[in-house]
């Protein structure tokens, strides 16, 4: 086995009375993208910091390539940090920026010329090299900021919500372009966001935290298709959350009585107590709607009226409401949704794999 | 991306409007207020270059005699030396004790961080009689004998709130993430301040000790409690006066006023480039 790019055993951050993270373990392999993801205030952000060296940690071990780095200063760690707006030095121009660690490191002029010549090429930024901070737009400062960080060669690079500045469209472009920079140089990446649409698309693997703690890793997939809880799940992508108690459970399967008394199945994990409350999470995606009980007992489905059908041009959401008057959400294709109009009595079915059943009230996420 | 430089619409403002007759008023009160603020001065300059001693209309000739006269009076040397070290020791010392003051007060937040600097500027409003007579009493009860030492200190005094003000102006808008990335690029703590923190602030620095050099050019009722018998211009200056209005106090005066405005001046437009 290969040492990992980053090992992280037992860390834990208090300030003063505040636990900001608590017991993180995490490893990121070399040449991996991971993601943190999480609203704010979970302690991504302070995670990414003890790694760079801008914290210590009140507790636990931090390795770099095997080499613990616990309490090493962040200028003298093989790591660089992509700060949330760029942070690129104002009295410097593009190319003086991404060649200054270089220089800190007395490399001769003319091979850090070379150097900044194909970081400015990398992040196709080749003839802006002479601008100052102040002429580049937002995404251009991020791309220099990428090319400033990555010219010094660090051993993993950190990247703190890089993209939140800037708007929709631009950043879905450099989500992808970061994921090609990411593979082209085989770099190891550990990149916070609180948007999980972009943890979805760019990570080989994500890391879920919420208040301090690390509550689910896995690939993109893993995390959106089995949450490993209702924060999760709500967090991740969208879901409907019906709310009702315990009903029983069996073969991986738990029944679920709604407040009204209808009966739904889900996956559950077999802990759950009868009569206690408890949550069914389902994507609005995996609701089918129908005028009437579909036939097999292969799903389980609930009676709703139509209250208001969006277009979205790729799909139609329906939103219906139960009989215990809770909103769900359905998105169906256009030729599914072609015989629905709103006031209509329908049934909202759902394969119960396709849903899970959590033994606790639900929460809004914040963020 | 697409960011165009929007040329400003100066030129296309001015037209002209109808006159109305309250504006005269208007206009009346203006001229009336400008001409009090500024004719003792213009007063005073205008009769350090004319032949006439007495102050009289209309002017007779121009000279520069009472330049003449005032550089020769044997306190003048003295005194402008004086008036130049005090100065210099004031931009430095205020400068200096400023500037770390405020990155200090920068790390700590909130309510701490509003006391001290209120705390600090409090200075700024004690009238000068106050600091001038207190200092002196001070400095007398730990046996600091008066003298420029002392008229140093008390321009250090009087001129650290304001530095502290310029310099917390321009740190609000410091992005103290570039020392970070600065560190994380591999720079020393040292490095960072000599890179990156101090080319940065260097221009506020600057203003703000031109700013102490011109409060400490003029100062004179706190030097006047504390230089003893040292002499600096004010001092002379108070001292010519009492003997009578005389035209080469017109001159020193005109001296003062001019190296004021260029230290002013100077200072304005150092703190106010944008890096």
């Amino acid at each position: 086995m290969t040492t990992p790019a980053v090992q992280i055993t037992g860390v834990g951050k208090r300030f003063g009375s505040t636990v900001a993270l608590a017991n993180i373990d995490l490893v990121v392999d070399e040449n991996e993208f991971v993601s943190l993801l999480g609203p704010s205030g979970c302690g991504k952000t302070t995670l990414l910091r003890i790694i760079s060296g801008f914290e210590y940690p009140t507790a636990g071990r931090v390795a770099i390539h095997g080499t613990d780095v616990t309490f090493v200063p962040p200028h003298r760690r093989p790591t660089n940090l992509v700060f949330q707006r760029g942070a690129l030095f104002p009295h410097m121009n593009v190319a003086d920026n991404i060649g200054y660690s270089l220089k800190l490191r007395k490399w001769p002029k003319a091979r850090i010329a070379a150097r900044v010549e194909e970081m400015l090429a990398l992040v196709r930024l080749d003839d802006l090299g002479g601008r100052g901070p102040t002429q580049l737009s937002g995404g251009q400062i991020q791309r220099a900021a990428l090319a400033r960080a990555l010219a010094a060669e660090p051993r993993v690079l950190l990247l703190d919500e890089p993209l939140s500045a800037l708007d929709l469209k631009l950043r879905q472009h450099m989500q992808l372009e970061l994921r090609a920079i990411q593979r082209k140089l085989g770099a190891t990446f550990v990149y916070v966001t609180h948007d999980q649409h972009e943890a979805l698309v760019m990570s080989d693997r994500i890391a879920v935290m919420n208040e301090g703690r690390i509550i689910q890793e896995g690939s993109p997939r893993d995390i959106y298709t089995r949450p490993a809880s209702l924060f999760a799940s709500d967090f991740i992508g969208e879901t409907n959350l019906l709310q009702g108690t315990v009903a029983g459970f069996a073969d991986g399967l738990a029944s679920m009585a709604l407040r009204d008394g209808t009966i739904v199945m889900a996956r559950g994990s077999g802990s759950e107590t009868p009569g206690a409350p408890a949550t069914l999470s389902v994507r609005p995606e995996a609701i089918r709607v129908a005028l009437e009980t579909p036939a097999g007992a292969a799903s389980t489905s609930v009676a709703a009226e139509i209250i208001e059908i969006m277009y979205l041009g790729d799909r139609v959401r329906i939103e219906a409401l139960t009989a215990d008057s809770t909103v769900v959400l359905a998105d169906l294709r256009d030729e599914e949704a072609a015989a629905l109009q709103r006031g209509m009595r329908v049934v909202l079915s759902w394969s119960p794999a396709a849903a899970a059943v959590w033994a606790e009230a639900p929460r809004t996420a914040p963020g | 991306m697409g960011d165009a430089v929007v040329g400003t619409g100066r030129d296309a403002i001015r037209t002209s409007a109808p006159r109305r007759p309250e504006l005269l008023f208007a206009r009346l009160f203006v001229a009336i207020v400008l001409v009090y603020l500024f004719a003792p001065v213009v007063v005073t300059v205008l009769f350090s270059f004319t032949t006439s001693p007495r102050l009289s209309l209309p002017i007779e000739g121009l000279t520069v005699n009472w330049y003449a006269n005032a550089f020769s009076n044997p306190l003048f040397g003295r005194a402008l030396g004086n008036t130049i070290l005090l100065a210099v020791v004031t931009a430095l010392g205020a400068g200096a004790l400023g500037v770390l003051f405020s990155f200090g007060l920068v790390v700590l937040r909130g309510r701490v961080r509003g006391i001290l600097l209120t705390a600090s500027l409090v200075p700024a409003v004690i009238p000068v009689l106050v600091l001038g007579i207190a200092l002196a009493v001070f400095c007398n009860s730990i046996g600091l004998a008066q003298g420029i030492r002392n008229a140093a200190i008390g321009h250090i005094l009087v001129a650290l709130p304001f530095v502290i003000l310029t310099m917390n102006a321009r740190l609000e808008t410091f992005d103290f993430t570039t020392l970070e990335a600065a560190r994380d690029l591999g720079a020393s703590p040292w490095q960072t301040f000599r890179d990156v923190t101090f080319p940065l602030i260097r221009p506020s620095v600057m203003g703000a000790g031109l700013l102490a050099m011109a409060l400490s050019l003029d100062e004179f009722v706190v030097t006047w409690f504390n230089v003893g018998t040292e002499q600096t211009l004010p001092v002379v200056i108070w001292g010519l006066l009492r003997r009578g209005i005389n035209p080469s106090i017109n001159a020193l005066a005109t001296v003062v006023l001019v190296s004021l405005i260029v230290l002013v001046v100077l200072s304005n437009y150092l703190n106010r480039r944008k890096v």
